[in-house]
């Protein structure tokens, strides 16, 4: 707000012969109709389109999707209005949780998702009163296993909330990473994590990992190449992983959500 | 959608009337929890000192993802408010809209602001008008220009508000006015702590019931 250099003297603001912010704002939201019209989170599907869609792509790209084919199920894409992460990550978890309902594994995870993210929302500052119904539609979509409502735009901010409480409750870790494009830590989340429609980036993914105990493993679908193979993939283990009590840990006890990346962009894969 | 809208509002306009941000009394206007009006107490120190200011906010049907606008009435002058009233404040402009305007993105609303933070922005700005980014470009530059003529004109406007001002509401005139908002709270809470041993909660709750039926008989 104290910024001025960007703002014109007040006496030329009117002499200037530029689109009112209305123009503006109407020509943002139509260029992004396409966008904004597709489902929160589509069907599931082959890689077919994906294949279609890189034809003319380069020959790494196509590989690493032909490879995607042979490892992975198929894909759910998710709209690309900046919160496909938290949506992607939402909808697979509720997912998962279902596919093994009443198990004491679902308990645990959902212990995790719960209780334990209040409680970092509430020491992080949030007013709980406030973030709580956001919260409930989460915990509620994920005890239903209701995948619809977990990826409603209100369990996108809770868990953008998560993620920002984690953040400020670590910040030591996180601030080394953030500095060098914010002064503040506070800023950044101010701006990259809390408002909505804001893509999520490293810091984001790590923080939530660690909130909900569960593995984010990414792939990236561009033109770099791994040096021992050909899709390059980002493991993020929380720092924490889930506990199961009373029960010996094992790895495939582990929540695992798995992401395709495109710049800007992420997609829900299905393992085998 | 739009019932999640409302639960929000309803709990925090309940939060509000119970715990008023100093400076504000807010309500719904008929009825519709979509639509508030808001009355605001002139800070002390400045030229709307002395003065109530009705002003409505509107909520979306999808709040909190969406920010209210908040519109004053009667031709309220500052820098900050476009001359139909509505006020120009970056807390409620939702990210991604106009980025031209040079507000960062944290500046901007996101779904964790709430009705408190938008009436302390207001309270902030009336102290402190941003002349940088103004929305009425006259009152900016005589705010800047002719101190002595913008006051002038608020004085009016502040004489004009006083017809407004509540039959149970006693003005503040200094700084602790208008923090005595709260001392049937703090009795409360004594009587609380000494009501976990008692078991005659009657003559306690009598007690409470003095404080707060004033408070109540007041507002009618």
């Amino acid at each position: 707000m104290s910024d001025n250099s960007h703002n014109p003297p007040a006496q030329d603001a009117e002499t200037y012969a530029r689109p009112t912010d209305d123009e503006i704002l109407q020509y943002e939201r139509k260029i992004k109709e396409p966008h904004t019209l597709a489902p929160l989170v589509g069907e599931k599907t082959g890689f077919e389109s994906l294949q279609a869609e890189y034809a003319d792509g380069s020959p790494t790209t196509q590989a690493k999707i032909a490879l995607l084919a042979e490892e992975y199920s198929g894909l759910r894409c998710t709209r690309r209005d900046g919160n496909c992460f938290y949506r992607g990550l939402a909808y697979r978890l509720c997912e998962l949780v279902s596919e093994r309902k009443d198990t004491l594994w679902a308990k645990a995870v959902m212990q995790r998702l719960g209780p334990h993210s209040r409680e970092a929302v509430g020491r992080a500052g949030y007013d709980l009163d406030l973030m709580g119904d956001f919260a409930e539609c989460w915990e509620d979509a994920v005890r239903d296993g209701d995948r619809e409502g977990a990826a409603a735009d209100s369990v996108v901010c809770w868990l953008r909330i998560v993620t920002a409480a984690i953040l400020k409750n670590n910040r030591d870790m996180f601030e080394a990473f953030i500095l060098d494009s914010y002064p503040t830590l506070d800023l950044f989340i101010g701006s990259q994590v809390e408002p909505m429609n804001i893509e999520a980036d490293q810091p984001h993914i790590v923080a939530i990992a660690n909130a909900l105990g569960v593995t984010i493993k990414i792939g990236n679908l561009d033109t770099t190449l791994n040096t021992d193979g050909v899709m390059n993939w980002h493991e993020i283990e929380p720092l924490e992983p889930l506990v199961i009590p009373d029960s010996a840990p094992k790895a495939e006890d582990q929540p695992q959500v798995v992401l395709l990346y495109r710049p800007g962009h992420y997609d829900i894969l299905y393992p085998i | 959608m739009s019932s999640a809208a409302q639960h929000a509002l309803q709990r925090q306009l309940k939060e509000l009337m119970m715990h008023p941000v100093p400076g504000f009394r807010v309500g719904m206007k008929d009825d519709n929890i979509f639509d508030w009006e808001v009355g605001i107490i002139g800070p002390l120190g400045t030229a709307y000192e002395g003065g109530y200011f009705l002003a409505s906010i509107k909520f979306p049907q999808d709040f909190p993802f969406n920010p209210p606008s908040f519109t004053f009435h009667n031709g309220f002058y500052h820098p900050n408010v476009y001359e139909d009233g509505r006020l120009c404040i970056s807390i409620l402009h939702a990210p991604g809209d106009d980025e031209m305007s040079g507000e960062s993105a944290a500046e901007r609303w996101n779904p964790t602001q709430s009705v408190e933070s938008i009436l302390l922005s207001v309270i902030s700005l009336l102290n402190d008008p941003n002349t940088s980014s103004p929305a009425n470009v006259d009152a900016s530059i005589q705010f800047r220009k002719d101190k002595k003529a913008f006051d002038a004109k608020v004085k009016e406007l502040v004489e004009k508000s006083k017809k407004d001002i509540p039959a149970d509401l006693v003005m503040p005139t200094s700084e602790a006015d208008f923090l005595v908002k709260r001392p049937i709270e703090i009795e409360e809470d004594e009587n609380f702590w000494y009501e976990e041993d008692d078991d005659d909660d009657d003559e306690d709750e009598d007690e409470d019931h003095g404080g707060s039926d004033e408070g109540s008989d007041a507002e009618e």
